[in-house]
């Protein structure tokens, strides 16, 4: 390579500062000789250096290896400060669970205690409590007041600047109020001190804590409030103030004066809404004093202050405004309006409801003292009003008040204060006083004559009228009217209280009194009015200029107006006397004053009498009357159709004749009723205790009636059952006559003999009663006996009794106990004519009998009634004819009509071949010859007078003999067939069954079905299988077969095999009795070497003395000719058998590595991803950190 | 520098944060530079370095020959810039981008704003070039121009004998020249 082309190639290497100083120099060289090779170096490093600038501002900061090593983690492992970071991750959320459940926690705890109250409970109670708030309150004000209940300081403060700000909104918008200046510069003051800071609020509640105290001075009947309760009323107050102060509607200032205190509510009223500030309470309080005179409440809106404000004062006493009442006119003839102005202070708002001597004092006092800017608008505004109250005065005329021309100042009590400063005005109070008393004294007259003397005593006062009245009982009642001046109206009710008192009591009083002052001095007005015209009218008709016609007019004119004032006049003296002289009617009542003259006692006797003639009872009674001197008031006797007396007898007697009268009238019959009252009257008033009591005539209503057709009370329903009806029936009828009863009823139908009925109705005398019933009960059977009483009335009788008898057959009547019997016998036919001769014999009526044959298959029914105690013999030919089957006694219900005098029979018969035992045994029996112990079983079963029901013997196959017996014996004599079956053979199997109890099972004999099986053919209880190496296996078969044969067993099968291999088996197959299995067993295994032994017990095999056990032996002789495991397939086979075996459990591995390590491991790669991607993050975070 | 960077990656494996700090010397602009060409941005860039030390600092274990450091190291570089461009795509719709207006609305002192323009389009121009060279000589030149590596670094980042980055260089110049555009530098 020449210089030339190696210098091209390294251009980039030198510029990039690549070339060693050899190299360098070498280059050099060539640049300086070849233009071509500079011009390319040129333009390389042209290039490079373009590159480099052009990179300039974006190459990495030469700490990039200082900062990224800086960023390596130090020694912490990874790991480590992963968990580090789940940890505090883990810690924080804990945190926050728990802040935030301890949060709703406590917040819940404090909505349940009700301590966080919701918005809607505090609009709900903030309604209620502020029923008198304005309408025009929004909502949104009421739930800040409400909220204001439980403001802190900060949000009280905050309320206040949102009233405030109202407020003055208010209040800017009049532009009345806008003269005012003091008010709005405070309220503007006071709400920007709210506004900038609430930390100023301690200083403002100071404040308000302190008006408020002010304003309770005035208020006394607003109750004093303390602590947080302040700032409630503090909202009150703003309420209060907030109404009032729409209230005051300063037209000008002197309305607003007037308004302010003609209504004595608007002044105050603006007082707790200026009140905040001392300054403001000066302005309507001064203004308010200054109004008395002029208080043209014109004003609309000075009433909703006037109603509150005045209820306030009526709920003070009434001192305060009266004295104020009294001490305005001196204030103002001394100080005048001016001063008042002037005087607009704190002080005098106050002293406004206080008494007036401090009133005039500090009025006085501070009167030109305090020239406060407020005083000053005031006075302004005092003197406006003046002027105009004077120019009304003027217009007035006569030194007339001029009256409070608001309705409100005048409609309210506040009226005293609005009163005019006239000293004319207290005359003008016109009142009219009046009373009532009412005295309750031991004497009218006295009471009268004291007083007099009382009233003689007072001047100008007389007694007016005196009215009295005496009374039917001598007592006097009367009132007295008495007009006195009404000064001394009181001191005489007072004197005439302390004179009556003495002996009387007061019963009542009322003064009243009635203010015509407005009347007095409306007519009085009308009056000078009046006056004015009719002098006019004169100066008209005296100057006589117009015409005539026009002087008439006048004369007409004067006449209409004197007529007035006539009448004006008059109603004023009227009114002057009324209120001159009071009345007072004083009402007098001796004491007692209802006493009653006298008491008057009489007697009534009402009685009703049963008699049997009717007429000479009556007529007896009549003359009794008589003689005792009395006085009949009414006789009367009357036949009725069914020739029933009834006589009514009404007299008086004198009271003495009363008793003996009455024993007469007992004596006449007997008395069903009788009623004495004793009635006193009282003659005039009501009764006293001490009265005298007269005794009147005894007064008699008498009644006389006979019993023909009187119903008996007593009603005796009977009925009889007798063998014989006519029989019973003719005793019965012959008992009634002699009873002297009286027939109703009599009949007796005849028929066939089992349906004769009578029917006997009848009545006798109670006293008769008894031997009636001794008849009815010899006359039969008294099923039935009802005896109803009718209630107690006039048309029924209790001297006899009614008896409705009905007697009937006693076969009718069902018995009432029923006895079914079945009985099985032998022979149906004997058996039942027996029964039915026995029967007979003992007296029963046979109902049904029948016998019923029908080839051998018997009905039988035989029905019989029978006497109770006649059917023992009976029921012992029962118990020896034949079994009983089923018996059913039977009784009837009580009420049912049936008689227990006699038992139903209802017997059938059963034949006893046919019934069916009621238990079945099944028997599997084992004995070793079948035929033999079949016959002996048939043997014993016939000794036990069994029936046999079935047998069976089948020996056509010698091995195979099968055999069945059925048969019944009776129940007690099973025993001995049992025993005879134990002792022959084994019961292997035993089954019983019984049937559901019906009528065609029985329980005294017992079914038997037994099935024979060969002893021999059993199965082995036990099988033993073994199989033992011998030396000598034929000679060892052969001991073991003489070993079964001795023990009594059985050879089964024998079975030896040689073998090519010189191997020889034996099989033998033994069953051998289960007791002697045992040793054979053993002596079988001492006889070589035991490969197998196993032995199994079959359950289901018998276990009793014909139990075997099978022995399965195999004998092989020890020696073979070639070993038995070698050999090439033994090999093989055992090769194949290793590798099968570890080729499956190679599978199961795989098997068990797809479904559990394959899954896991599955789950630990995506976690392993998971935790990769966080870790790589967390670190990506930290290098970030770090680097910055 | 007298250890090889196989010994240098033998010693940090064991756990020796001295022979992995020499090792970050040692290829560090490589790795800027690997960054840088596919993003363009350099503080980003640099960030992203950052982390790709961090991974492999992290997983070094896991580098069974130790003569292949630096492809490996370029492999975690190049993983990391694929999971910064999917993690911003994720933020970018996630969220609006926490944009560095403020950072932006101060002007810039070193450039006016249509010559900074200016420049960056060129750059953006010459960057599009050197990713259209091989490999192999597009990572000395990147270093060499945008790493601001000298000769010696170049070679020591490249791992590189003193010949064989002499004809890469040249070589790789040729080529970019010829590529580029005219008028460009």
């Amino acid at each position: 390579m020449n210089d030339h082309l190696w210098t091209q190639d390294h251009l980039e290497a030198f510029l990039a500062g690549g070339l060693d100083a050899a190299e360098r120099e070498r280059f050099e060289l060539h640049i300086r000789d070849c233009t071509k090779c500079f011009t390319a170096l040129e333009a390389a490093r042209a290039f490079d250096t373009g590159l480099a600038n052009l990179f300039a501002s974006v190459r990495p900061s030469p700490l990039l290896e200082d900062r990224t090593v800086r960023a390596l983690p130090a020694s912490v492992t990874v790991v480590q400060r992963r968990s580090r970071i789940w940890g505090r991750r883990a810690l924080m959320g804990l945190a926050a669970t728990l802040i935030i459940g301890a949060f709703g926690a406590v917040t819940s705890l404090v909505i349940a205690n009700g301590g966080l109250p919701m918005p809607g409970e505090n609009f709900v109670w903030n309604r209620g409590d502020e029923s008198e708030t304005s309408s025009r309150e929004s909502l949104l004000e009421r739930e800040s007041i409400a909220s204001a209940a439980i403001a802190t300081p900060a949000e009280m403060a905050e309320q206040l600047n949102h009233f405030q700000s109202k407020f003055t909104r208010d209040l800017q918008s009049r532009t009345e109020f806008d003269a005012n200046r003091p008010v709005s510069e405070f309220t503007t003051n006071f709400t920007d001190s709210t506004a900038t800071t609430y930390s100023k609020v301690p200083q403002k509640e100071d404040q308000r804590r302190k008006l408020n105290q002010n304003d309770w001075m005035r208020f006394d009947y607003s109750p004093p409030v303390n602590g947080t309760a302040n700032s409630l009323r503090m909202y009150y107050e703003n309420s209060n103030g907030k109404n009032l102060g729409y209230a005051v509607p300063p037209t000008d200032g002197a309305a607003l004066l007037g308004g302010a205190m003609g209504g004595g509510g608007a002044g105050r009223g603006g007082e707790p809404r200026f009140g905040n500030g001392d300054a403001g309470l000066g302005a309507p309080s001064g203004g308010g004093l200054g109004a008395p005179s002029g208080g043209p409440g014109r004003d609309s809106g000075g009433a909703p202050g006037g109603p509150f404000l005045g209820a306030i004062d009526a709920k003070k006493s009434g001192d305060v405004k009266f004295n104020l009442g009294q001490a305005l006119p001196g204030l103002a003839s001394s100080s005048g309006p001016v001063a008042f102005g002037t005087t607009a202070t704190p002080q005098n708002s106050t002293l406004y409801f206080n008494p007036s001597a401090t009133f005039e004092q500090s009025g006085q006092g501070v009167a030109g003292k305090d020239q406060s800017p407020v005083g000053e608008e005031a006075g302004k505004a005092r003197n406006r009003l003046s002027d105009r109250a004077e120019k009304e005065s003027a217009e007035g005329g006569q030194g007339q008040p001029p009256q409070g021309s608001s309705p409100q100042s005048r409609g309210t009590t506040a009226a005293p204060a609005a009163q005019p400063p006239a000293e004319q005005q207290a005359v003008r109070k016109i009142i009219i006083r009046s009373g009532d008393i009412e005295f309750e004294v031991d004497s009218f007259d006295s009471a009268v004559a004291t007083v007099t003397l009382l009233v003689t005593k007072i001047p100008n006062a007389y007694v007016g009228t005196v009215n009295s009245e005496k009374l039917a009982n001598g007592k006097v009642k009367g009132s007295i009217v008495v007009r006195v001046p009404p000064d001394s109206l009181d001191g005489l009710v007072l004197e005439m209280r302390k004179e009556l008192g003495k002996t009387g009591e007061l019963k009542g009083q009322r003064i009243g009194s009635q203010d015509i002052t407005k009347m007095y001095t409306d007519i009085e007005s009308r009056l000078k009015a009046a006056r004015a015209m009719e002098t006019r009218l004169l100066e008209i008709i005296k100057t006589g200029k117009g015409e005539i016609k026009q002087l008439l007019e006048a004369e007409k004119e004067l006449g209409n107006w004197r007529t007035k004032i006539e009448e004006y006049e008059g109603e004023i003296r009227y009114y002057s006397n009324l209120a001159s002289l009071s009345t007072l009617t004083i009402t007098l009542a001796e004491k007692e004053i209802r006493k009653a003259a006298g008491i008057t006692e009489s007697e009534r006797v009402q009685a009703g009498i049963e008699v049997e003639d009717v007429d000479k009872a009556f007529r007896e009674a009549m003359a009794a009357v008589l003689e005792a001197k009395g006085r009949v008031t009414k006789s009367e006797l009357k036949q009725l159709a069914a020739g029933q007396f009834n006589a009514i007898l009404n007299f008086e007697v004198a009271p003495d004749a009363s008793g003996p009268l009455r024993d007469r009238l007992k004596q006449l019959g007997r008395v069903a009723r009788l009623e004495i009252d004793r009635v006193q009257t009282a003659d005039g008033g009501p009764p006293t205790k001490d009265a005298k009591i007269t005794r009147g005539d005894a007064v008699f209503q008498v009644q006389f009636y006979n019993l023909a057709n009187v119903a008996p009370r007593e009603t005796a329903v009977v009925q009889v059952a007798a063998p014989d009806v006519a029989a019973s029936f003719r005793t019965l009828r012959d008992a009634v006559e002699k009873a002297k009863g009286r027939v109703l009823t009599a009949s007796v139908t005849e028929g066939e003999a089992i349906n004769v009925t009578a029917q006997f109705d009848f009545e006798v005398k109670r006293t008769e009663e008894a031997v009636l019933q001794a008849a009815l009960a010899a006359s039969g059977d008294v099923i039935a006996r009802t005896i109803s009483r009718a209630p107690e009335s006039d048309s029924v009788t209790d001297s006899k009794v009614l008896f409705r008898t009905t007697i009937f057959n006693a076969a009718k009547i069902p018995a009432r106990e029923t006895v079914i019997l079945q009985l099985s016998v032998a022979d149906i036919p004997k058996t039942f004519g027996s029964l039915q001769a026995a029967a007979e014999k003992a007296g029963a009526r046979i109902v049904t009998a029948q016998l019923h044959d029908d080839n051998g298959n018997q009905l039988t029914q035989l029905d019989f009634e029978l006497k109770r105690g006649a059917e023992a013999p009976l029921l012992t030919l029962f118990d020896t004819t034949g079994d009983t089957v089923y018996r059913n006694v039977l009784r009837a219900s009580e009420n049912t009509q049936s008689t227990d005098t006699k038992v139903l029979y209802r017997l059938s018969l059963l034949d006893s071949a046919k019934m069916q035992p009621r238990e079945t045994t099944t028997i599997q029996y084992a004995v070793l010859d079948i035929p033999s112990g079949f016959r002996s079983l048939k043997d014993v079963v016939q000794k036990a007078k069994g029936r046999v029901v079935n047998s069976q013997l089948n020996e056509n196959d010698n091995l195979n003999i099968t055999a069945q017996l059925d048969f019944e014996v009776k129940t007690g004599e099973d025993a001995a067939v049992l025993a005879a079956l134990n002792a022959d053979g084994d019961i292997l199997g035993r089954q019983t069954t019984r049937q559901a109890e019906s009528r065609l099972v029985s329980d005294t004999k017992v079914l038997y079905r037994v099935t024979f099986a060969n002893a021999n053919r059993l199965k082995p209880r036990e099988t033993t299988t073994l199989a033992i190496e011998v030396s000598d296996v034929d000679a060892t078969a052969a001991v073991y077969t003489s070993l079964v044969k001795e023990a009594k067993g059985r050879v089964v099968d024998s079975n030896i095999a040689n073998d090519r291999s010189g191997r020889i088996t034996a099989k033998l197959i033994y069953d051998v009795p289960l007791a002697s299995a045992a040793g054979i067993v053993e002596k079988a295994k001492s006889a070589g070497t035991v490969r197998v032994q196993q032995s199994n017990r079959d359950p289901s095999a018998t276990d009793g003395k014909f139990a075997t056990a099978r022995l399965d032996i195999v004998i092989s002789n020890t020696e073979l000719i070639i070993p038995k495991d070698d050999g090439v397939w033994p090999q093989i086979r055992k090769g194949l058998a290793t590798s099968a075996s570890a080729l499956l459990s190679s599978l199961s591995w795989v098997i068990v590595g797809l479904c559990v390590v394959l899954p896991w491991m599955v789950v630990g790669y995506f976690g392993y991803r998971l935790v990769r991607r966080a870790t790589k993050r967390t670190a990506t975070a930290t290098t970030a950190t770090t680097t910055a | 520098m007298n250890e090889t960077d196989t010994d240098l990656v033998q010693r940090a494996s064991t756990g020796d944060r001295s022979g992995f700090e020499e090792l970050v010397r040692r290829t560090s602009r490589l790795v800027f530079s690997r960054i840088y060409l596919e993003i363009g941005d350099t503080h980003k860039a640099e960030d992203l370095t950052q982390e790709t030390f961090l991974l492999a600092y992290r997983s070094l274990d896991q580098l069974r020959n130790p003569d292949g450091f630096r492809p490996w190291l370029l492999t975690i570089a190049c993983r990391v810039v694929t999971d910064a461009a999917r993690h911003d795509l994720r933020q970018k719709r996630a969220a609006p981008p926490r944009t560095d207006i403020e950072l932006r609305t101060i002007t810039g002192s070193e450039q006016q704003p249509d010559q900074s323009m200016e420049r960056n389009e060129r750059r953006e121009t010459v960057l599009a070039v050197l990713r259209s060279l091989p490999d192999e000589y597009r990572l000395p030149l990147t270093l060499r121009y945008i790493a601001g590596a000298d000769y010696e670094t170049i070679s020591t980042q490249l791992g590189l004998t003193n010949g064989s980055l002499r004809g890469l260089l040249h070589r790789g110049l040729k080529i970019l020249r010829d590529r580029m555009p005219n008028d460009l530098i």
